[in-house]
């Protein structure tokens, strides 16, 4: 299934890019196959901003699916979430404060 | 090895602008003990000596300008100064903190802090240069903008890196918006709150101070070894990394994505923003990434329109520059720059100028102004000009509605009547700022909490976004508290806690954004506790705990907590205005149709008060809570004006 992505800083500037479209390869895959795949397509650096030192996601990152409210890295199932052909993900550090 | 100067000065200085007399006094043990420097100990001399009887104009209200603990120390992004008085705005404890040098500088110049009361004949202006202190006429300098009266003082004493506050046109015509600058209109500014209003009212145009003594560190090793700590951090984080890259303009994808812009008077989430992208900011205005003193992270930006009505304008510009800006429907980057332009220099606080702004535009949208009122300004949600006149015309007091309007949102409505007190959006008379509250109830409770009237900068409830649930429940009691849209528990505790938190900036100098946001708990608990607690340690030979650190942030909200309570506050105006309550969230997007749930908001608030210490029923604080702290002679005062709860 292809899903498209949005990327906001700082991930866009690993990724060298604010939008693209991934290709998955099963119908039913999770949030934590689209981010292995992008893991694998841009490296180290851009893992070293998803992940912590104990290989977790970094809690202040959440996800938009198709601009409903976000899906949180600090809950528990958040990278078991399943994605659908043509789903709009937004990676956004949700942090504010400005 | 050790030095044996530590990081004060040790003396106050004190000016009295109706005699003219100049004193300085030491800093007392009894100040510098429980509440350090900066906000914790403006905020206890505003208490002290400023009774609820002085009126914010009264002459004897006093402006209290103190250096953060830790500025001029070379700790990282250690730049902030605090400007506390009674605000004219609110009527209660208001304060401004901004980063600039001229803290510093004061610091060196001997003075920790400095108080000032009285009025003075005519228009002056105050030269600190070491020892030397004096009063000087201000008369060729009275009207000036911001930008020209630091170039004319500069020029005048021939002094290159002189270091200014002052005021522009908007603070000597006591426009409750009005603010105070730091080096012209480019720099730090203490913005919130009325501040240069008071300035004005004293007839005090500006201060010039060089200092060129020094501030100690009384341990370096220890200082480097924190230093290298937060660098790790902020290496690590990637949080700070859309800052060094956009400035504040960042936080608008955040605005976008939950949709919460707040845009046309705080009417719509979701809204034409594509024009207004940081991107853009950067790739097609930007001439200058800067940073305050010794800040890392470096997110101050300075933008140029080079094409249109407005080219050759150039403006220091943040991201509530461009939020506020939205508030009045203005969608383009030319309109933003140019309005930034007109309020640094004339000398007004974009936020409460934005939304007083937007205020008016609500009312003219629905017939209460009308085009007579406005001399034929077209004053409607994104008419640039109009936006950019209104502005000018606020900070002049020019025409009978631009002078309602300078008094703020609060008092406009009550002067214009008709029904525009529902479009007037403020808390305890300070205009909002930030993103909309509604789907985010902690968030609207700590708007509704903060001690100088509306703040997204009072607290750090952002931080239900980045806490594991296995974190809340050790934190705050419940695993509840880290999720935004459904939790309910612990939520009260984590919003007193980060209250608390900032506290610990504003008392030390340190930068928000630098120290109080992270993209974990651990990280931002790191910096803003751990590391700012070695720093100050490291820099004044004190050996405060964590704990006495965190009860220190507690203690100064308590006093000024205290203070708005003295001047009449109590639980009704812990609250929030009634359009996020009533009034659906409009344009779609994932905040689109949300309100603030009431009984979300009302139980949030009973835990915050009980964690206080406060009594739920009438949010007044309770002699147990306030001896906790120290505060024995606060809880005295206020129970002698029956205002403490069970005297």
């Amino acid at each position: 299934m292809r899903i498209r992505v949005h990327l906001y800083p700082p991930l866009n500037n690993a990724a060298g890019r604010s939008r693209l479209e991934v290709v998955l390869d099963g119908d039913e895959d999770s949030l934590q196959a689209l981010i292995d795949k992008m893991v694998e397509q841009f490296g180290d650096q851009f893992r070293k901003l998803l992940y912590d030192d104990r290989g977790r996601i970094v809690a202040g990152w959440c996800v938009f699916i198709n601009q409903k409210p976000p899906v949180y890295f600090n809950q528990p199932d958040a990278l078991a979430t399943l994605l659908c052909d043509g789903d709009e993900i937004s990676f956004l550090l949700a942090l504010a404060g400005g | 090895m050790k030095s044996a100067k530590n990081c004060y000065a040790g003396k106050i200085l004190r000016i009295d602008l109706t005699s003219g007399s100049i004193n300085s006094e030491a800093l007392e043990d009894d100040l510098v003990g429980p509440l350090i420097g900066g906000r914790g100990i403006a905020s206890k001399i505003l208490y002290d000596e400023v009774p609820p009887e002085i009126e914010p104009f009264d002459p004897e209200n006093l402006l209290i300008f103190a250096p953060g603990a830790l500025h001029g120390t070379g700790v990282p992004a250690a730049s902030r100064t605090t400007l506390t008085c009674r605000s004219p705005l609110t009527h209660m404890h208001g304060d401004g903190h901004s980063g600039a040098q001229w803290g510093g500088e004061l610091k060196r110049a001997g003075y920790d802090v400095l108080v000032i009361k009285g009025r003075a004949q005519k228009p002056v202006t105050l030269i600190i240069d070491d020892d030397r202190v004096e009063l000087a006429d201000a008369d060729r300098l009275w009207g000036m903008l911001t930008s020209r009266t630091h170039t004319a003082l500069r020029d005048e004493t021939n002094i290159a890196d002189l270091q200014t506050v002052c005021i522009g046109p908007a603070g000597e015509n006591r426009v409750r918006l009005s603010a105070v600058f730091h080096n012209g209109a480019d720099k730090g500014v203490n913005a919130r709150c009325g501040m240069g209003a008071v300035m004005g009212a004293k007839n005090l145009k500006a201060i010039a101070t060089r200092g060129t003594g020094d501030i100690g560190v009384v341990d370096i090793e220890s200082l480097k070894a924190a230093y290298k700590e937060y660098v790790e951090i902020i290496n690590t984080d990637p949080h700070p990394v859309g800052g060094t890259r956009y400035g504040t303009c960042r936080f608008m994808y955040h605005r976008v994505q939950f949709g919460i812009h707040g845009a046309e008077n705080w009417n719509y989430g979701a809204y034409p923003w594509e024009k207004l992208d940081p991107e853009i900011f950067r790739s097609d205005y930007q001439i200058k990434a800067g940073s305050c003193v010794a800040c890392p992270i470096r997110c101050r930006r300075d933008y140029r329109v080079v094409s249109g009505p407005f080219a050759g304008t150039t403006a220091k510009v943040e991201w509530e520059t461009i939020a506020r800006s939205l508030t009045c429907g203005i969608k383009e980057p030319e309109g933003v720059i140019a309005w930034a332009n007109i309020c640094n220099h004339y000398g007004l606080d974009i936020e409460g100028t934005g939304d007083t702004v937007a205020f008016a535009m609500e009312c003219f949208e629905n017939g209460i102004i009308t085009a007579k009122d406005t001399d034929g300004l077209s004053l409607r949600f994104g008419d640039t000009e109009a936006f950019l006149e209104i502005t000018r015309r606020i900070a002049m007091r020019e025409g009978d509605l631009a002078d309602t309007l300078a008094e703020g949102t609060k008092r406009a409505a009550e002067t214009i009547g008709a029904g525009s007190e529902r479009f007037a959006m403020h808390v305890k008379g300070g205009e909002m700022t930030a993103g909309d509250p509604r789907g985010m109830p902690v968030r609207a409770v700590s708007y509704a909490t903060s001690t100088r009237g509306s703040d997204h900068l009072r607290s750090n409830p952002y931080i239900e976004e980045i806490m594991k649930p296995e974190e809340a429940l050790k934190w705050w009691g419940s695993e509840e508290a880290a999720d935004i849209a459904k939790g309910l528990k612990g939520k009260g505790r984590m919003l007193k806690f980060s209250e608390d938190l900032v506290t610990i900036g504003d008392i030390l100098g340190l930068c928000k954004f630098a120290f109080y946001r992270s993209a974990t708990f651990p990280w931002l608990y790191q910096k803003g506790v751990t590391l700012a607690t070695r720093f100050y340690n490291a820099c004044s030979g004190r050996n405060l705990s964590e704990e006495e650190m965190l009860l220190t942030g507690e203690r100064v909200w308590n006093i000024e907590k205290a203070y708005n309570t003295r001047c009449g506050a109590s639980r009704a105006d812990d609250t929030i205005p009634q359009r996020f309550f009533k009034e659906a969230l409009k344009g779609g997007g994932p905040s689109g149709g949300t309100v603030v749930d009431r009984e979300k908001f009302e139980a949030i608030l009973n835990e915050y008060y009980e964690d206080r210490k406060f009594d739920p029923q009438t949010g007044l604080q309770t002699r147990a809570g306030l001896e906790r702290l120290g505060l024995n002679d606060v809880a005295d005062d206020l129970a002698a004006r029956g205002k403490l709860f069970g005297n």
